[in-house]
């Protein structure tokens, strides 16, 4: 059996869940008079309805032994949640201390995770953040977040 | 003045010297500003409209429209090469024209991308010529319950778009829908799923969306894996579609033609829709639709054509009627204004050197950027060469630059990241992007107009097929989902009587 499917129905039916009973509180209205919760309230009951076939699909398919699928193992799954770690922690650095130093960290972190060696990406970090600022900011005058450094 | 003293009138404008340079000028600023993804063509000309101020009218609107072209032209390039799209348009190039990227044939995509815009654009310039005007009162006669059955029309080529399961393709564009509905509800302005933010209010920004879901999201797939990096090699001499690849293409790029060309009339997502219809059309009329998803040149040709021709047919209600049919040319309306020139039913009269001016400025535009476009194919090529150890950090900045520059928010940028992390996770669990999209874009609309049909009707489904265009559009919905599902029985019924013989 693919567990992916069966997580995935999981999830989608408890979105939907979400979605269908904060619609209730929107209000749906009624066919004369379709109020905002009304496309919500379907549209997740659709999704209800497709959840429950893929879980069938899924359930009919379960001896197929072929259909087994290990995500995690073989990949650097690790380096991918690095990466989006950096990138959330960039976020909240961003508008503190500015584009500049904020970015130059981030592709510093980027350049390590891709297997640079650490002064090659310092120097690269440095080059496209520069450029990049020198473009966005001067040539198509794009206000670049400046940190409380003012820059 | 008839259509063919028009256009050479207007090409006696569009050839005075300042105003071909300002022509070549636009082309060539909106080219580069287009290939940045998240600036798009509104970002493009946004930016770019203040170096119009001191310009005289005529060629203002020139550079302008230059630049709407070029960066049209544009957002096709880092679709096909990184898999970050240029705008929502663009989003369906990614599915073949990146897939024929990794297969060392990104000259062939980026080349029919521009042959194919040239011959579309130029054939949607003709249409807006010669029948812009009967077009245009074509579009009036589409109310609200027209659109919602062309829109629900567009959903169901979800049904050709899917490369893997229906069932999950049905899924994401059902969850593009809930998304798109973040924001404040359009006709009762009664917030939904905001939680109280404040940048909620609008909904979420289609663009970041689709940077995250294509472009970062394959930045994530690349990192983990194992296997070394290699730099792909790319033979010079096979730069341009081959005569074969012509031959496979031209039908791909008839029919995106013709669908972009009526579909760019009507309001709203008409470039977008045409290019999820042109890809749908094509993969159903194949007779390799598996190769689909996987580096088809048709997958390229057909939404790149549809593209351009509805970007150029767009034009029509813009100019004939004063009513801008996208955010794109709204932006446009307003250049128009700044430089005292009121679009609609009497810019012709009032104003013929602008109104046959810009139509035959973008018949010479369209052959200025394809002779630009070409030449720089082997450059573009070259970013392929680039170790992939350098070019996935970049494209990292890269979308987080587009993305920032939409707003100048922080707020896309974290949308951008959060989808990013979406967008892995869908690779994961065996989900396509491409249904979320398209279902987000036409989420809205579908929306709007489903409910101003209701109360139209007071509630009756009925006006749906009272109205001949909703109709026929609700038959060719039916028809679209019945035939697969035929073959489909035909397919089992078969394998099961061999199975018995």
């Amino acid at each position: 059996m693919d567990n992916r499917n069966l997580i995935s129905c999981i999830v989608f039916l408890g979105l939907s869940a979400f979605v269908a009973v904060s619609s209730i509180g929107l209000g749906i209205g009624h066919l004369t008079n379709p109020r905002a919760g009304f496309m919500p309230f379907w549209t997740s009951l659709l999704v209800i309805v497709f959840s429950l076939i893929l879980f069938g699909q899924t359930f009919a398919n379960r001896s197929d032994q072929t259909r087994r699928v290990d995500i995690w193992s073989h990949v650097q799954w690790q380096k991918s949640l690095l990466a989006a770690c950096a990138l959330c922690v960039y976020v909240f650095i961003l508008p503190v201390i500015g584009y500049l130093p904020s970015t130059s960290l981030l592709m510093l972190a980027l350049f390590k995770l891709s297997s640079m060696k650490i002064l090659p990406a310092a120097l690269a970090s440095l080059l496209a953040v520069i450029l990049s600022y020198g473009l966005f900011s001067y040539i198509l005058n794009t206000p670049l977040p400046r940190g409380t450094l003012g820059f | 003045m008839d259509a063919l003293n028009g256009l050479f009138y207007g090409l006696s404008v569009a050839f005075e010297l300042h105003n071909l340079l300002l022509l070549l000028a636009g082309c060539l600023l909106g080219t580069l500003v287009g290939v940045l993804p998240g600036l798009g063509p509104v970002g493009a000309i946004s930016i770019l409209l203040p170096l119009t101020f001191q310009l005289p009218p005529a060629g203002a609107i020139i550079m302008l429209a230059g630049i709407y072209n070029g960066a049209m032209y544009g957002g096709s390039t880092t679709s096909i090469l990184i898999n970050v799209p240029g705008e929502a348009a663009s989003a369906v190039t990614c599915l073949d024209g990146y897939a024929m990227a990794r297969h060392g044939q990104a000259g062939q995509a980026l080349g029919i991308a521009v042959f194919g815009s040239f011959i579309a654009g130029t054939v949607g310039l003709i249409g807006l010529q010669l029948i812009g005007g009967p077009l245009s009162v074509l579009a009036l006669k589409f109310g609200p319950p027209e659109y919602f059955a062309i829109i629900l029309m567009g959903f169901t080529f979800i049904v050709y778009l899917a490369q893997g399961s229906m069932i999950k393709a049905v899924l994401m564009a059902l969850a593009g829908i809930i998304l798109s509905l973040i924001g404040l509800d359009p006709i009762t302005s009664e917030q939904r799923f905001t939680f109280g933010n404040i940048h909620l209010f609008e909904g979420i920004n289609v663009v970041p969306l689709a940077i995250g879901l294509f472009g970062l999201a394959e930045v994530f797939v690349n990192l983990e894996k194992t296997a070394p990096a290699r730099v792909l090699q790319v033979r010079i001499r096979n730069m341009f579609p081959s005569k074969s690849q012509w031959l496979q293409a031209k039908w791909a790029i008839a029919r995106g033609t013709v669908i972009g060309f009526f579909m760019g009339i009507l309001p709203g997502g008409g470039p977008v829709l045409s290019t999820f219809m042109a890809y749908g059309v094509e993969k159903r009329v194949s007779k390799h639709p598996e190769k689909f998803g996987h580096g088809a040149i048709e997958g390229v040709a057909a939404p790149e054509s549809a593209n351009n021709a509805a970007a150029s047919t767009s034009f029509i209600p813009l100019m004939t009627l004063g009513i801008p049919p996208n955010v794109v040319l709204a932006v446009l309306f307003g250049a128009f204004m700044i430089h005292g020139v009121t679009p609609g039913p009497l810019l012709m009269t009032q104003h013929p050197e602008i109104f046959w001016g810009v139509i035959a400025s973008m018949y010479m535009g369209n052959v200025i950027l394809l002779v630009l476009n070409l030449p720089l194919i082997p450059l573009w090529v070259q970013v392929l060469r680039i170790p992939d150890k350098i070019l996935y950090p970049l494209i990292v900045l890269f979308c987080l630059l587009g993305a920032y520059s939409i707003n100048n928010s922080v707020f896309d940028i974290t949308v951008m990241i959060l989808f990013g992390v979406l967008g892995y996770l869908l690779n994961k669990f065996d989900f396509e992007a491409a249904p979320l999209i398209l279902g987000f874009v036409l989420g809205p609309m579908f929306e709007v107009n489903l409910r101003r049909s209701l109360l139209m009707s007071q509630g009756s489904f009925a006006i749906f097929v009272e109205r001949p265009i909703a109709l026929v559009a609700l038959i060719v919905c039916v028809i679209l989902i019945i035939i697969p599902l035929i073959q489909t029985i035909r397919k089992r019924n078969f394998c099961w009587f061999s199975h018995v013989d």
